[in-house]
Order: C-alpha cells, then structure tokens, then sequence
C-alpha cells in the first residue's frame, strides 16, 4: 500500500465521518420539525453518505485485497456513483421547493431528465456484472501510483454528458434566483440563509461536477497523481465539508447561528463608533461608585460617599 | 473561508438582567438599546431575551417582567447573571421605598458579589422626578460588595443611556477578562 493509496482511504473515510456528521445532525432536525424542505436536503444528505460509505468500503477492500477489481468492489463502487448522479434530482427537488418553484410541465422534463438516463444504466451494469465483464461496457479510471481504480460504464458515461446540462441549468437557476431573492429580501436572517443555501448548493454541485467531468472526460487528470489527488481535495472541502455545511445552515438556521448574525443593536454601533450621536446639551447626573475611594474613606471616618457629575 | 472562521470565532457571553418594578421603563429601555429609539410598549409578561453583539462581548439581556406574579422568576436569571441593570422610575414616588427593598434584595440573596450594577433613574424627561442627591441620600449601598454606579436616565430622548452603558460595558468587558 503505497502514500497515494493511503491519501484515498483517509480522504474516502473523512468524507463518510463528515456525511455522517450532517445526515444525522438534519435528522434530528427531521425529527422536531417534519417538513417537506427538511425532508429533501436530508435525502440528499442520506444519499451522498450512502455514496460515500459505498464508495469507501470499495477503496478500503481493493486496497486491502489486491490490485486488481473484483466484482464486489466494481459493484459498490458503480452503485456509489449512481447515488452520487441521483443526489442531483433530491437537490433539485430540494432547490425547486424552496427557490425555484417551478410549474408541472418544467418540473415533469427535469425529472425525466434526471431519472431516465439514470435507471435506464443500473439495471444494465448489475447484468453485466454479475454474468461477465465486457470491456466494451467499462473504462477504468486508474489512479496512478495508486493501487486503486475507479470504474465506471460507457454507457453510464454518455448518459451522464445528457445529464449535464440539464444539472448545470438547474442549479444555475437555482442560483441565480437564490441570490435575486437575498438581494430583495429585507430580513437579515432570510438574507443570510439564502446566501448559505445557494453558496452550499454552487459548491456541493461544483465539487461532484469537477470530480467526474475531469475523471472522465480530460485523460490528464486520471492519469497525474497531483491533479487526481487536488480534484479528491476539491471534492471533500467543497461538496462534502463546507457545501454541506452550508446548506445545513442555510436551511436549519440554528438558534446560535440567528443569534451570531442578529442585526446590530443601536448600543453595538454607537459603542463601536460606526454611528455618531449629536453632541446635544444633556441635562442628566450620574455617580459612579468608587471602591478604593470608599475604603480610604471609611479609614478616615467619613460616613457616605458622593461623586456627582453634572453635565 | 473567512466566514467559516468568523463563525467559529470564540466570543465570550455575559448575562445581564434587567430588573425594577413593574411600568419602571425596563423593555423601553431595551428596544431603545436594540433600536435608538423610544417604542411605546406593553407590560412584559415573564422575561424576554434580547441579545446584544459587541465586539469583544456578546450580551444575553433578560428582561424580567415587573409585576409582583413575575418576581418568583427572578432569582433564578439573576444568581447566573454577570451583571444587573435596576431600572427605578424617579417618577414613582410612591414606591420608591419599595423598589429600593427589592433592589437591596436582589443585592443581598440573589446576585453574584463583584459583578457591576447599573442604577437608572429612568423617566428622567418627566417632572415631578427623584434627583440624583435625592437617590444617593436615601440609599446605602456600602454594605454591599459591589461595583455599582446609578445614571439618570430617558429611553423618551434616549437621555444618559449612552454613557450608563459605556459603564456598564466597560465593567463587563474588564470581568471578562
């Protein structure tokens, strides 16, 4: 097992323990508040771990057994990349709800769209699995001075390509009209939590999007250690940490995070300068007691202390 | 990522409570902290939360609601408090004795020694009102152990406020640290 090897299992296993962290965290979440919104980025959470897991058991039993794949990690590692593609249409599904509402008929031919080229694929790769490898069907993408690979079918490839611009234009949208509403949104909170939603949704999509498309498609990256091990790195930070982190913000809003972005208070800003108050003649006293002055005081035998500023 | 670091920036947390009797000018005096201006208001009915965000200090404000049924609640804000503003309406000559019972209750059961108080004389753009000398004459804080100060205040023209939280935050911030 040589470094690289060693950099993908950890990279695979910190990406499992952060989609862990995030599907459970919006499950309790699920829990205490049943709502259809909540339901969607928790499904698209439970996929991506799922995907992960999938994927991270496949690298761990390659690395562990030997070099070549076997039909158990083929099958997982198909599979992990099948539920990585479906999260496109929980997220687009979660996006639509919230940002886009988009009618029927638009709804229906992003669905087909998503779904069609999807299930069409899965039942074909499992056959071919499980009775024989036909390497007209699979390109293997070998990690270089790695000894792991990633499969993946030919088929499942060109699919995909038709499934790119219908998930480029979905999330654009998605984007887009995100930051439309934050920018005409007044309440501080809302505006804050369609930054996070649409930031964590570019992210998530942008992460998954470099993985495959500089895998599959541009030979360079699958055959450079550097840049493979850079897009895995991309993918962890963005998709799995930070993307998911802030669609869970921007979605759930914890009491801490409200708190934390709560509009400045009038004290906050006259204390911190950012607001000037006109210097006007006030008419008001104070005192301000004097611990030491009170000790000395009482020592010399005066009974009350009063400092009384006038202004 | 300077986000993602801002959020995770460890800010300390003082609990303040906002004490006095009931129609003393306590919510007034908060929505004037949190807004710069006087917004008429209802009596408080138990304790509302207000959270202020410094620089160096964020403030957790409860404001406890005056009425005699709400003062049970009382103690329990006030023992985790790290520092009490008493709001005392220098209008209310009537019961000023018995403010100044509570307050000197407070003082002695309920609160943490050390932590700053904040006295107001609030009301202070109405006349007929208790003067400052007048207060401090009356009262006897020696006994207590601690840091305390007493402004005359308006949350009408907004009058005092500023330089009774000055104090009251400078106090906060040095005990905090």
């Amino acid at each position: 097992m040589n470094g690289f090897t060693i950099f993908f299992l950890v990279n695979s296993d910190i990406s499992v323990l952060a989609c862990i962290l995030f599907s459970s965290s919006l499950l309790a979440v699920l829990i205490r508040k049943r709502t259809m919104g909540t339901l969607l980025l928790w499904i698209t959470f439970l996929s991506t771990t799922f995907a992960e897991i999938l994927l991270g058991i496949s690298f761990h039993l390659e690395a562990l057994s030997a070099t070549t794949m076997t039909t158990v990690t083929e099958a997982l590692s198909y599979t992990s990349y099948i539920l990585f593609a479906s999260n496109i249409v929980f997220l687009y599904a979660f996006g639509n709800r919230l940002i886009l509402r988009d009618n029927s008929f638009i709804q229906l031919v992003y669905f087909v769209g998503f779904v069609f080229p999807l299930a069409l694929p899965v039942g074909l790769i499992f056959k071919n699995i499980l009775e024989f490898h036909d390497p007209n069907l699979y390109t293997k993408v070998s990690l270089t001075i790695s000894n792991l690979s990633i499969v993946m079918p030919v088929r499942s490839i060109a699919l995909l390509a038709i499934m790119g611009p219908l998930g480029i234009s979905a999330f654009l949208r998605i984007v887009i009209k995100a930051i439309r509403i934050q920018r005409g949104t007044k309440d501080k909170i809302a505006k804050e939590g369609f930054k996070y939603i649409w930031q964590g949704t570019f992210l998530w999509y942008m992460g998954y999007t470099l993985l495959f498309a500089t895998l599959w498609y541009i030979p360079v990256f699958s055959t450079n250690p550097v840049l493979i091990v850079i897009i895995f790195m991309v993918k962890l930070i963005f998709s799995d940490i930070i993307g998911f982190l802030l669609l869970y913000l921007g979605w759930v809003m914890p009491d801490w995070l409200k708190r934390r972005l709560g509009t400045k208070s009038w004290i906050a800003k006259v204390y911190t300068g950012e607001i000037k108050v006109s210097e006007k003649k006030e008419t008001t006293k104070s005192f301000v007691y004097k611990q030491e002055e009170h000790t000395q005081q009482q020592k010399t035998g005066f009974s009350a202390v009063v400092e009384v500023s006038d202004k | 990522m300077a986000f993602i670091l801002k959020l995770f920036k460890k800010i300390k947390q003082s609990n303040v409570t906002i004490a006095g009797l009931d129609n003393a000018g306590k919510t007034a005096f908060v929505n004037y902290l949190i807004k710069g201006t006087f917004v008429p208001t209802v009596p408080t009915a138990g304790i509302n939360r207000e959270t202020i965000n410094l620089p160096k200090l964020q403030l957790a404000v409860y404001d406890l609601g005056g009425q005699e049924k709400f003062r049970g609640l009382w103690t329990q804000v006030n023992e985790k408090a790290n520092g009490l503003i008493y709001v005392i309406d220098s209008t209310d000559k009537a019961r000023f004795d018995l403010t100044l019972q509570i307050l000197y209750e407070i003082l002695e059961t309920q609160v943490n020694e050390l932590i700053p108080v904040l006295i107001l004389l609030h009301k202070h753009d109405l006349p007929e009102r208790i003067e400052l000398e007048e207060f401090l004459a009356k009262t006897d804080f020696t006994r207590f152990n601690v840091k305390w100060s007493c402004f005359e205040t308006s949350a009408k023209t907004g009058e005092g406020i500023i330089k009774a939280m000055t104090w009251f935050i400078k106090e906060l911030e040095a005990q905090t640290q």
